[in-house]
């Protein structure tokens, strides 16, 4: 990374100089202070003042990016992670993005001034552009190439495990149920590893598929046209438990009775009491363990900054329900 | 160069005031605004910026106290802080308190040395001994004094709603369940306004609300059956929650019972926001969103004011009509 120092150079003015246009002091010419943003653009440098000031005040903050709590699984999630950074320590700043990646920018723009000691992301934003290998932070479910280290649940083997499933209860048109990712998600490896294994088995699969992942929140109107689209199957691998959720309330509308005529699995393990019916059937995800890993990954990644980036899945397993 | 002491000094205010005059914060009146910034002007003091930064990163962080944030009322309360806290430009920390209250003493330390602005905070914990009064601290759920701001959903008005909707359609044998021994005020009142509604009504209900019996705490499906070997002819039930509504609901399909025709339930709070998973219950709904605006506004009036004095803040329930009534 860029320092002061080296913006001093280019410019070809005095640290004192560059410091002052950085905190917008007065007595800097309109050209010098023009030079000095130039030099500072060529170089990508990004003021570090603060932070050499008071990092030790502020470095025991983590921020966490998820979606949105109000979910199940993300508010697991938050749950775990706060539980985790504690015991090292550490605090969480939480923030909602759903729909908002200015604010995810706003907390990376915290992230690389320091004012943040590391970052943990659920994000399905562009936000590529603004990570690089030198800033601590850690995803979970979904890769940034070699910038960010990310762990995931073993999406891939979750699928093939539906597929293995839905078979083990007498399936035998199985049907694909999910949104796409608008950027490139391990949570696409749900379809992957189910069209991967019914290819192995020699068996057809139809797919229903939305051009947005928000459908994995569950949405009555996004998964409505399954019935008009889609028929001749007797098995469901959703991409999600709620989206398993809203297609069993809507077939259950229509007269289809699961799991008598429609077996259905979902993905993520978001039940946590037997209170409410149906009861999924499921690939839980190891919600605990991946967080357990992303919190001790991000702080060796704080402690040391030149780590290169890493790629963790974790194995799932399969939650018999009340839907197969 | 002068500093903030004798700028603070030479205006005849305290640090503080100085600060919120440079940082633009509201709560000072124009006159004490006039009269720092003529002093600032006579000194001709220049804000340190590196200061003034790490106290702007610091102080617009919010903390938010709950005890877990995995139970879904307790998740949506901390979606809608957040999205209040950032209309603000206010950041949330979140603290679950629940099994470590010492956590929340820690936050309290960060609000006392000006790197949190203050708490916001569900919590059964016993904090009063090392509550300072003029932390800004505001309770939701809770009323700790009329020296920490706090908001209430209408819990009086949600226990009389939930008794005479369970009358009007038709049940005789009512009963409250819930345990309110550990639970503070506010909560309490779910159950107070029940009882007083039944006794406006002349009616005498139930009342199911030990769930330690000889030192066992029980869980809920045996709480829940409890109540149905207690009162065997109980045709109407309000749970003190929408969870453990859903427990009676389950405890009692198990038993052959069928919800609505032979038993009613209604829950509290409001957690189920599809329809997706039955029962869905009908439930006095809490008005999340509404408590949350109240709480941040609450909060930074306490910051503006320290010695503000306040009652809680009650903000009206509303009934939803579910399956199970």
């Amino acid at each position: 990374m860029a320092s002061i120092k080296d913006v001093a150079k280019l410019a070809g003015v005095g640290v004192g100089t560059v410091s002052r246009v950085i905190n917008n002091r007065d007595l800097v010419s309109a050209k010098t202070r023009l030079k000095v943003h130039q030099a500072i653009e060529v170089l990508g440098f990004v003021p570090n003042e603060v932070a050499r000031n008071f990092k030790l005040q502020t470095s025991n903050l983590v921020a966490l990016l998820v979606p949105t709590i109000w979910h199940p699984y993300f508010s697991k999630i938050a749950y775990f992670i706060e539980d985790e950074l504690d015991k090292v320590g550490m605090k969480v700043m939480f923030c909602n993005s759903e729909g908002k990646p200015e604010k995810e920018k706003y907390y990376l723009g915290m992230l690389r001034k320091n004012k943040v000691a590391g970052m943990i992301g659920i994000t399905y934003n562009h936000i590529e552009d603004l990570l690089s290998m030198d800033i601590p932070m850690v995803s979970i479910d979904r890769q940034f190439g070699d910038a960010i280290t990310c762990v995931s649940a073993d999406n891939f083997e979750g699928g093939r495990l539906a597929l293995r499933e839905l078979l083990a209860a007498g399936c035998k048109k199985p049907l694909y149920i999910g949104g796409v990712t608008e950027v490139g998600s391990e949570v696409m490896e749900r379809k992957a590893g189910f069209l991967f294994e019914a290819e192995q088995q020699g068996i057809a699969i139809q797919v229903f598929e939305w051009p947005q992942i928000e459908v994995a929140l569950g949405s009555d109107m996004l998964i409505q046209p399954v019935f008009d689209q889609i028929s001749d199957y007797d098995g469901v691998f959703a991409i999600s438990d709620m989206v398993a959720a809203a297609y069993i309330s809507l077939a259950k509308e229509r007269g289809i009775s699961v799991p008598a005529d429609v077996k259905v699995i979902g993905f993520d393990g978001i039940q946590t009491n037997a209170y409410f019916h149906p009861i999924l059937s499921t690939i839980e995800q190891p919600v605990k363990e991946i967080v357990e890993l992303a919190v001790k990954l991000l702080m060796e990644k704080i402690t040391n900054p030149r780590l290169p980036a890493t790629f963790h899945r974790l194995p799932v397993r399969y939650l018999k329900g009340e839907t197969t | 160069m002068s500093s903030l002491k004798e700028v603070a000094e030479l205006a005849g205010v305290g640090i503080a005031t100085v600060s919120r005059v440079i940082n633009n914060y509201p709560g000072v009146s124009p006159k004490m605004r006039a009269k720092v910034q003529r002093a600032i002007d006579a000194l001709d003091y220049i804000p340190d910026e590196q200061a003034r930064n790490f106290k702007l990163q610091t102080s617009n962080m919010v903390a938010l106290f709950l005890p877990y944030v995995s139970n879904p009322f307790l998740a949506k309360v901390a979606y809608h802080v957040e999205n209040e806290l950032y209309k603000h430009d206010l950041k949330m920390m979140l603290c679950n308190s629940e099994a470590h209250p010492e956590k929340e003493k820690d936050y309290l330390d960060l609000v006392s040395k000006n790197k949190a602005l203050g708490i916001i905070g569900i919590t059964y914990n016993d904090i009063n001994d090392f509550l300072d009064t003029n932390i800004p601290f505001v309770c939701i759920d809770r009323f700790l004094g009329r020296k920490i701001p706090s908001v209430a959903s209408d819990n009086f008005a949600g226990g009389r709603m939930a008794l005479r909707a369970l009358v009007r359609s038709g049940c005789k044998k009512i009963a409250f369940i819930g345990d309110t021994g550990g639970m503070h005020s506010e909560v309490k009142k779910r159950r107070s306004g029940f009882k007083h509604e039944a006794e406006e009504l002349g009616i005498t209900p139930y009342f199911h609300d030990k769930r330690i019996t000889s030192g066992y705490l029980h869980n809920d499906f045996d709480f829940v059956d409890k109540l149905f070997e207690k009162y065997p002819d109980v045709d109407g039930v309000f749970a003190i929650s929408d969870l453990l509504a859903a427990a009676v609901v389950e405890r009692a399909r198990l038993k052959g019972v069928s919800v609505p025709k032979q038993l009613k339930v209604i829950g509290f709070d409001g957690i189920q926001d599809n329809e997706y998973f039955s029962p869905y219950l009908s439930t006095i709904v809490q008005p999340v969103e509404q408590m949350a605006k109240v709480a941040v506004e609450l909060l930074l009036q306490k910051i503006a004011n320290p010695k503000m004095r306040t009652d809680t803040q009650i903000i009206p329930v509303t009934f939803r009509q579910g399956e199970t009534s």
